[in-house]
């Protein structure tokens, strides 16, 4: 399949210890849930200010959250590895069959990366320093909004195709 | 009652949810996309009201609860719908009483904190630094990991139940304490005056 060997992804460490500790494959799950919590929490609540919800709340300080944003993305990021690669010890499917054939997964990976490419729209459209100047009251530029509203379309997506994955493989 | 669990499992309305893929997977989604809205914001607020980010006013966060509640009514009648099609399953779990126990707790913890920090005439930011607060945002936050917790569960064992709990326990406690000591050298986690 693509050319590469059917155990392409698998890590025997992390197969190892789903097979052994019924409690692993859960864990990863709960923390994969608290992640996604943290991140749609505060992209959200960031986006919906850009888009005017909430308007007497200046932007700058809600910059003071997104390391926590940042944390719940690497948590998601981390527990989404330990499925993928650990995959074969809980479904008996190989991750490269899951990457070829659950489009679910394929759609949330395509989602993931134009989530990123709008954050760097935000960033390189200078954006970013216009909200940070939004104080009470302001309203962000329309520029702003359309990526606001993207990243919320493209991380409800997120959840929304990844809530699908199980039904894919 | 098992016979009547059976009997609305295999009424019309469940069989068609159940037979329809593409309804029942659709159902799970907006369950987790109502969770993620109402645990986001409620958990934000919370994180903010211990002491999170204390330059963000808090005032203001009070216009985004529209759109916790929407989450919240998403995942209520998401989750009836989700109830409806297997009732033998989720009445007979201890784990799903608990998950809507701490989800009752979380909602009136709401309820309260709406009341002492965003209500009519309050100083939210000083509101806020009261220990009634903290305790009530520290309690929310315990609910809502307390509900993602036995939500997820549900599929397992009991043992496996119990051990995923603990280990969950432990592994944020040990997250906290280490997040906790680099935050601070890193100068990422402010304290309120």
């Amino acid at each position: 399949m693509l050319g590469l060997p059917e155990t392409f992804l698998q890590l025997a460490f992390v197969e190892y210890l789903i097979a052994t500790f019924r409690w692993v494959w859960p864990l990863s799950e709960v923390l994969h849930f608290i992640g996604l919590t943290l991140l749609i929490g505060i992209v959200g609540i960031y986006d919906l200010r850009l888009l005017g919800v909430a308007p007497q709340m200046p932007v700058a300080p809600l910059r003071r959250l997104l390391p926590w944003a940042v944390l719940g993305f690497f948590l998601c990021v981390f527990t989404g590895l330990t499925f993928v690669t650990g995959l074969w010890a809980n479904v008996a499917v190989h991750p490269v069959e899951a990457l070829v054939w659950d489009y679910f997964l394929q759609i949330k990976l395509v989602f993931i990366g134009l989530a990123g490419i709008n954050l760097l729209a935000l960033y390189q459209s200078g954006m970013s320093e216009v909200a940070d100047k939004l104080g009470p009251g302001d309203d962000a530029p329309p520029k702003a909004k359309y990526i606001a509203a993207a990243s919320l379309f493209l991380w409800v997506g997120v959840i929304y195709w990844g809530r699908l994955i199980p039904w894919g493989l | 009652m098992i016979e009547f669990f059976q009997i609305v499992e295999s009424s019309g309305f469940s069989m068609s949810l159940k037979e329809s893929s593409t309804a029942y997977v659709a159902i799970l989604a907006f369950h987790t996309i109502g969770l993620s809205f109402l645990v986001g914001i409620s958990g934000t607020t919370a994180l903010r009201i211990l002491g999170i980010a204390p330059s963000i006013p808090l005032k203001p966060m009070k216009d985004f609860f529209p759109l916790m509640w929407v989450g919240l009514w998403v995942n209520a009648i998401t989750g009836v719908l989700l109830t409806l099609m297997y009732p033998t399953k989720y009445f007979v779990d201890l784990s799903f009483y608990i998950k809507l126990g701490f989800v009752v707790i979380a909602i009136i913890l709401i309820r309260k904190i709406q009341v002492l920090v965003f209500g009519d005439g309050a100083d939210s930011d000083t509101a806020a630094e009261s220990k009634d607060a903290r305790k009530l945002a520290g309690i929310l936050l315990f609910s809502w990991l307390a509900t993602i917790v036995t939500g997820r569960v549900m599929a397992y064992s009991i043992p496996t139940k119990a051990q995923t709990a603990i280990a969950v326990l432990i592994f944020l406690a040990l997250a906290l304490f280490i997040g906790r000591v680099i935050g601070r050298r890193l100068g990422l986690i402010e304290t309120a005056v």
